[in-house]
C-alpha cells in the first residue's frame, strides 16, 4: 500500500484540488450549530422540530434516483453546482423565514441540496482516481483525505458560527453562509471532471433495493449486520438531530453551541482512530460498550445539568460511531463485493425509512411530555441496537469473512493463483499484463488454459492485437495522434 | 502510520456519514471498477457466472479498421489514458519510459493500458459495425 501512494502521479493531486478546496468551503455552513435555537426563535416547538426533520428525510430520498441520473447522464461538477445553489437557496429562505411553515419548506430546499450532493463527490473521486491510474487502489485515500477536508470544515464552521451567532445574531449565521458557498462553486467550476462515466456506472437504485431484500431473508447474518447499521445510523442521526433541543431545553448560552457541536461531529473522527484499537469480537468490550451508551442514554432522562447533558450525549455519540463502523464491518464483510454497493445502499435507505417516523415521535412526545421523556426513545433505541450488536457478533464469528479485492485484477490475480479456473471476467483484466509478458508462469497458464475453450475471449484477444497492431500503424502514417503533454490537464 | 489513519477516516467517512445527521447522504456509492463494462458478463444467478452473456462478436473479416475511426477513438478518450495509450502502442515506448514519463508505477500504467484498449477496441468495434450495415 505505501509503494503505490508514494507513486501516486502529481497529477492526480493537483487535479484533485480545486474540488478539495470546494467540498471544504461547502462544508462551512456556519448556521448549522445554531440551528435549533434560531428555530426555537422563530416558534418551532419540539413537535415541530420533529416534522421537520421527517420532511427532509422524506425530500432525500425522492429526489436521490433523479438526481444520480442527471449526474451519470450530464455532468456531476454541474450537479454539485445545482446542490450549491440549493443550498445557498436554504440558507437565505431560512434567515429570512419568520414562521414555521418558511422554515420547513427551507428544510426541503435543503433536502435537494443533500440529494444532489451526496454520492456525487464520491463518484467524482472514484473516476477521477481510475482515470489518472488506471485502477480504484488509492481510492480509498483520496476519499479519505477529502473527507478529512470536510470534517475539518465541519469542525471550523461549529466554532465560527457559536461565535458568530453570540455576537451577532442567529439570523445572521445564515446570511453569512451564502458568500461562502458561492465560493465553493468557484472551486467546482475549476474542476477538470472525469469524462470516464462508463467504468464506473451508478447502481440503479430499485435494483439496490430489491438485490438488498433478497440477500437479507437468505442470510442471517448479513440481516443483523443490516439491522444493526441501520438502528445504530438511526440513533446517531437522531443524536445529532435532537441533541441541541437539550441545550435549548437548558438555556444554554449561544457561544456554548459552537463547541458543542465541534465536539460532536468531531467523535466522528475520533472514532475511526480508536476503532482500531478495539476488539470488538471481545464479549468485555461490548459490554462495555453497551453498558455505557445504555447509562448515557438514560442519564438524558433525568439529569438537568448542561457539562452532564453535553457529555454524555458526546460519549453516546461516541459510542455509536464505533459501534457503526464495526457494524459496516461486518456487513461488508458478509456479502461478496458483487452486491456490496446494494446492500450498503439499502443500510442507508432503511436508516432514513427508519428516521422518518422515529422523528415525528420523537417530536411529539418532547412536545407532549418533555425532551427528557423523549430521551427514554434513546434508552429504547440503545436496547435494540445493544441486542443487535451482541447477536450479529456472535453469528459473525461463525462466519468466515469473504476476502474481498480491493481491486477488479487483484480479484482475478488471487483467483489464479488460487488454481481456480479463471473466468471471462477475470481474464479481461489480464491482458495488458498477458501481452507485456508480465504475469507469473502459474497465472499464464490458467490465462493460455482458458483461451483454448473460450472462443469469447479468444476473439477479445484478437481484436484488442488487431487494435494494438493498428495504433502502432498510426505512428508510420507520420501519426497525427500524439501523447496531450503532461501538464495540460488544468486549464 | 498517516496511511492507517487515512484508511481509517475513509472507512468511517464512508459509513460515519450516514450517521452525521443531515451531512448524511443515505445512498452509498461502492462501485467496482471492472475493465470490461460488469453487464457484459453472467450473473451469479446465471448458469455460468462471471463469463460472457454474449461473446465479444467477431469483426467482418478483411475489413480494415478505419485510422480514422481508430484516430477519433483515441481523441475520446480520457487524457492520461490516451497519454499512455499513445505512448505505449503508437510510439512504441517500452513500460519503463511511460512511468518516468507520467509517474504512474509500471503496475498503474498496464492497468490505464488495459482499460484504454478496451475502450477503443468497444468503440472501432461499435464503428465497423455500422459500417457492415450500410455496405
Amino acid at each position: 500500500m505505501i509503494t503505490s501512494v508514494a507513486a501516486a502521479p502529481r497529477t492526480l493531486a493537483r487535479r484533485l484540488l480545486p474540488l478539495q478546496i470546494g467540498v471544504g468551503l461547502q462544508g462551512l455552513i456556519l448556521w448549522v450549530p445554531i440551528e435549533k435555537l434560531f428555530m426555537t426563535e422563530i416558534g418551532f416547538d419540539a413537535a415541530s422540530v420533529g416534522a421537520m426533520a421527517a420532511a427532509y428525510a422524506a425530500v432525500v430520498p425522492l429526489l436521490e434516483v433523479p438526481s444520480g441520473i442527471l449526474a451519470d447522464r450530464w455532468s456531476r461538477s454541474w450537479i454539485m453546482i445545482l446542490g450549491c445553489v440549493a443550498l445557498m437557496a436554504s440558507s437565505l429562505l431560512g434567515g429570512l423565514s419568520h414562521s414555521v411553515i418558511a422554515y420547513v419548506i427551507a428544510a426541503m430546499v435543503l433536502g435537494v441540496y443533500f440529494a444532489f450532493s451526496s454520492g456525487t463527490v464520491d463518484s467524482v473521486v472514484y473516476d477521477t482516481v481510475v482515470e489518472e491510474t488506471g485502477s480504484n487502489e488509492l481510492y480509498e485515500t483520496w476519499i479519505g483525505r477529502t473527507r478529512a477536508v470536510e470534517s475539518a470544515a465541519f469542525v471550523l464552521s461549529a466554532l465560527a458560527g457559536g461565535v458568530l451567532a453570540q455576537y451577532t445574531s442567529a439570523r445572521f449565521t445564515y446570511f453569512a453562509t451564502v458568500p461562502l458557498i458561492g465560493l465553493a462553486i468557484i472551486g467546482f467550476l475549476r474542476f477538470h471532471e472525469p469524462r470516464l462515466h462508463k467504468a464506473a456506472e451508478r447502481v440503479r437504485l430499485r435494483s439496490h433495493i430489491a438485490l438488498t431484500f433478497r440477500t437479507m431473508i437468505t442470510f442471517r447474518v448479513v440481516l443483523c449486520a443490516l439491522l444493526l447499521v441501520a438502528a445504530g445510523g438511526l440513533l446517531s442521526q437522531a443524536i445529532f438531530e435532537f441533541g441541541p433541543l437539550w441545550l435549548v431545553a437548558l438555556a444554554a448560552p449561544a457561544v456554548l453551541y459552537g463547541p458543542y457541536w465541534a465536539t460532536l461531529v468531531s467523535t466522528l473522527g475520533v472514532a475511526g482512530l480508536v476503532i482500531g484499537k478495539l476488539h470488538l469480537e471481545r464479549r468485555l468490550i461490548v459490554a462495555v460498550l453497551i453498558m455505557v451508551s445504555l447509562v448515557t442514554a438514560l442519564l438524558l432522562t433525568w439529569t438537568r445539568s448542561l457539562p452532564v447533558v453535553v457529555t454524555a450525549q458526546v460519549v453516546l455519540a461516541l459510542v455509536l460511531a464505533i459501534i457503526g463502523i464495526h457494524a459496516s464491518r461486518l456487513l461488508h464483510d458478509a456479502v461478496p463485493s458483487s452486491i456490496r454497493a446494494g446492500v450498503s445502499s439499502g443500510a442507508g435507505t432503511l436508516t432514513w425509512m427508519l428516521f422518518l417516523p422515529f422523528s415525528l415521535v420523537f417530536g411529539w412526545v418532547a412536545q407532549e411530555n418533555s425532551i427528557y421523556w423523549s430521551g427514554f426513545m434513546l434508552a429504547g433505541a440503545v436496547v435494540v441496537v445493544g441486542a443487535l450488536l451482541v447477536i450479529s457478533v456472535r453469528a459473525g464469528r461463525a462466519v468466515a469473512p469473504v476476502e474481498v479485492a480491493a481491486t477488479a485484477k487483484q480479484e482475478a490475480v488471487e483467483v489464479a493463483q488460487a488454481a481456480e479456473q479463471l473466468a471471462c471476467k477475470q481474464l479481461v483484466e489480464l491482458v495488458a499484463d498477458y501481452l507485456d509478458d508480465a504475469l507469473s508462469p502459474e497465472i499464464r497458464a490458467r490465462f493460455e488454459e482458458h483461451l483454448t475453450g473460450c472462443d469469447g475471449c479468444t476473439t477479445y484477444l484478437k481484436q484488442t492485437r488487431q487494435i494494438i497492431g493498428e495504433l502502432n500503424d498510426l505512428s508510420t502514417g507520420r501519426g497525427n495522434v500524439q501523447a496531450p503533454p503532461r501538464e495540460s490537464t488544468d486549464q | 502510520m498517516k496511511i492507517s489513519i487515512a484508511r481509517m477516516i475513509a472507512n468511517l467517512a464512508a459509513r460515519g456519514r450516514a450517521h452525521a445527521n443531515r451531512f448524511a447522504w443515505w445512498s452509498w456509492w461502492f462501485p467496482t471498477a471492472a475493465t470490461v463494462n460488469a453487464d457484459r458478463f453472467q450473473s451469479d444467478s446465471d448458469p455460468y457466472p462471471d463469463h460472457w452473456k454474449q461473446f465479444p462478436r467477431p469483426w467482418p473479416a478483411g475489413q480494415a479498421v478505419e485510422s480514422e475511426a481508430l484516430k477519433s477513438a483515441v481523441t475520446a478518450l480520457p487524457e492520461q489514458w490516451r497519454r499512455v495509450a499513445v505512448l505505449r502502442d503508437v510510439e512504441g515506448r517500452s513500460p519503463a519510459e511511460v512511468s518516468a514519463a507520467t509517474g504512474l508505477t509500471a503496475a498503474q500504467q498496464r492497468d490505464v493500458l488495459n482499460r484504454a484498449r478496451e475502450l477503443l477496441r468497444e468503440d472501432v468495434g461499435r464503428r465497423l459495425e455500422r459500417g457492415g450495415l450500410e455496405t
